[in-house]
């Protein structure tokens, strides 16, 4: 019995140990075992098209898709890991994948903005409400340029998205991971003038939220599980 | 020797976790230092800032001279405009700096709306202007003062850092920093009002959409107006009100679901208008010029009753195209006045709409002032250096939401193409945008 919980401790400090350790490894990355379909099919046809992979676009990042990602890397002069990171999808040419760390300010009369500020903008949306309706997901990115609008807040995309506090995605790195397609069109969707909201501000879960100030701003509508107020 | 090899294993484990401690608590201490300079750096660099403005307000308070008092003008929005920068950069929460934020954001347009029109017109400022300077000043000084008050607080680290939902932020150990914040950002609060053609004009707050036409529409007489657009294929979708909707424009949700795909639609409360519509269709394949969609937009808005629109610019993304449509009037593109359309490239199928600035702007009573220039003297003020192919006279929005009857003057420079954007009263350059035209569609910058 004793012998069982001490090999049960020593597999549990071994594995939290080996979960820390991969933490470090996680987030913007398409590997073996990954889940993102869409992108593992779009990488498959583009290595297939090309002559590096000659399995099935099935959407499963295997072991073929993996020696065709080592083969891509070789010949393209990157780091051979197996691994579909920044620099692999930049020369595969799927710069909507490419995780961006800054963006550029929009224009001061908001009629253009960059592909970097659609992507940021996608981030957050896929942080903050990849699990709501299509609509409430334009409407998160709604109140983000709403407040590049208001006096009150940072007047560039990247300033509201990162000022400290403002969003939960950002504090716990959820902003990091790739956005799926809802979320890029929903951050398009919004930068081309669309906003269920109606000029909302801020926007909480009520089931959640724990700051009581938040709670005091004027409602403007409630969609899906975040309410939206000015 | 199963036991022993037991206990080798939870030796080499905690032997590794040890490690991976010390390694991970090394990091988090290097971070932090990393995180506490970085605020110090802004911190400093905001009160200097703080310094230079109310300097620089009190300078130009006393200039007798329009081209030195224009500069100090140009000076103080970038001054204000840095400020804001490194006070949102902070670990404040908004909550405790907006006041000071929203005060920093009007100095540095009501600066620029002020130095951009001595230096085109020359002459003095108003007195109100110059009282409105005055008081911004008074409001820089109280900024510095209470930055400066706390300044060797935080150099000497007696600032401690909190944590709240995983973002950081600091805060001092005995609260004065906290006080003194509160009530700096209580004396902006109470700031004066100031009405000027620029963003965050205290006008704008008293600005209601022009376009909505009249009657109140309640949410069952709206629900009604949908299954009568709909007509005999009305039982085939399930229509839903979703939320009535207190924004600017006041408004009802409704989604229309044939099953399949849901369209959320949007109606304004007074003039039962849709002001918008989305759907989270995809579209796999393109199948449509962009001509096509252009004409399956064009079909869309008539059917809607908007007339007079005219096309203004198609972009493609993800398989589908979003026109915009301008009003014209007289002869005018009324930019402000526009609707966008999304189009799907497989089919044509209509797949989104959104019209708020039209019903924000739109007014049938507008009158449009007769040009003081002609065409061909607004194409002379362009740089000799384009070549111009196309002119057409435009309602501009200006930054404080007025009119600005321009020439629209479309005109290249080898392979870039720009928009200018000419006061057709007088002459003087209001805007310039580059345009991109690529097999995506048009790009406006």
């Amino acid at each position: 019995m004793k012998n069982k919980s001490i090999v049960f401790i020593a597999a549990l400090v071994v594995l939290i140990t080996l979960i820390s350790a991969a933490n470090v490894f996680s987030a913007s990355y398409i590997y073996y075992g990954s889940t993102d379909t869409q992108a593992i099919k779009t990488i498959q046809t583009k290595l297939k098209n090309w002559g590096y992979y000659t399995g099935s676009v099935d959407g499963i990042f295997g072991y073929q898709t993996e020696q065709a990602v080592r083969y891509f890397q070789s010949k393209n002069g990157l780091t051979v890991d197996g691994k579909v990171g920044n620099e692999t999808f930049k020369a595969l040419g799927m710069m909507s994948y490419v995780s961006s760390s800054s963006s550029s300010s929009s224009s001061g009369s908001g009629s253009y903005t960059s592909e970097s500020d659609v992507m940021l903008l996608a981030r957050v949306v896929n942080g903050e409400a990849r699990g709501e309706p299509y609509e409430g997901q334009v409407a998160v990115a709604a109140v983000i340029l709403n407040r590049v609008e208001d006096d009150a807040f940072p007047d560039t995309i990247s300033g509201v998205v990162y000022q400290n506090g403002a969003f939960d995605a950002v504090a716990d790195g959820q902003v990091n991971l790739t956005p799926n397609d809802s979320c890029i069109r929903a951050a398009r969707d919004a930068l081309n003038g669309w906003d269920p909201t109606g000029g909302a501000i801020y926007y909480y879960n009520p089931e959640t939220a724990t700051n009581q100030w938040i709670r005091t701003r004027p409602i403007i509508c409630t969609i899906g599980n975040h309410v939206f107020c000015k | 020797m199963k036991k022993n090899i037991l206990i080798g294993i939870l030796c080499a484990a905690l032997i590794i976790v040890g490690i991976w401690a010390v390694i991970n608590s090394s990091n988090v201490n290097s971070y932090k230092t990393a995180m506490e300079i970085s605020a110090d750096k802004e911190y400093s660099a905001l009160t200097a800032c703080a310094l230079e403005l109310s300097n620089t307000l009190e300078k130009c308070s006393v200039s007798a001279d329009s081209a030195y008092t224009a500069e100090s003008l140009a000076e103080i929005s970038s001054l204000a405009a840095r400020a804001q920068g490194l006070i949102t950069g902070l670990p404040l929460s908004h909550i405790m700096s907006s006041s000071t934020v929203e005060y920093l954001s009007q100095t540095q347009e009501y600066a620029k709306y002020l130095s951009y029109r001595l230096f085109e017109q020359g002459g003095d400022l108003s007195e109100e202007e110059k009282k409105a300077l005055e008081s911004m000043s008074a409001s820089a000084l109280v900024l510095y003062n209470e930055l400066a008050s706390f300044a060797e607080d935080v150099a000497a680290d007696d600032f401690k850092w909190y944590s709240k939902n995983k973002a950081f932020f600091f805060d001092d150990v005995n609260g004065h920093f906290v006080d003194g914040f509160s009530a700096m950002e209580e004396s902006f609060a109470e700031y004066p009002q100031i009405n000027y053609d620029g963003k965050y004009s205290d006008h704008l707050n008293e600005f209601t959409a022009k376009g909505l036409g009249e009657g109140e529409y309640n949410s069952d007489m709206l629900l009604e107006q949908i299954k009568a657009s709909l007509g005999d294929k009305a039982a085939d979708y399930e229509i839903k009100h979703i939320s009535d909707n207190a924004s600017d424009i006041a408004s009802s949700a409704y989604s229309v679901s044939d099953g399949t795909d849901i369209f959320t639609l949007n109606y304004s409360s007074t003039g039962g208008n849709l002001l918008s519509a989305i759907s989270n269709i995809t579209v796999d394949e393109s199948v449509l010029t962009t001509d096509e969609a252009i004409k399956a937009a064009s079909e869309f808005i008539n059917k809607l009753g908007l007339k007079d629109m005219v096309f203004s610019s198609a972009s493609n993304a993800d398989n589908i195209t979003t026109v915009k449509f301008v009003y014209m009037k007289e002869g005018v593109k009324c930019l402000m006045d526009n609707v966008s359309v999304q189009v799907s490239m497989a089919d044509g199928r209509i797949l989104g709409y959104e019209a708020s600035d039209y019903y924000n702007y739109h007014d049938e009573a507008r009158t449009i002032e007769q040009p003081q220039i002609t065409a061909e003297q607004a194409a002379e003020k362009v740089s000799k250096d384009l070549t111009v192919s196309d002119t057409a006279l435009t309602l501009l929005q200006t930054d404080g939401k007025n009119e600005l009857l321009c020439y629209e003057i479309t005109a290249s420079k080898e392979d870039m193409l720009f928009k200018i954007y000419i006061d057709a009263e007088t002459g003087a350059e209001r805007r310039i945008v580059r345009v991109i035209n690529n097999e995506n569609g048009t790009s406006v910058f």
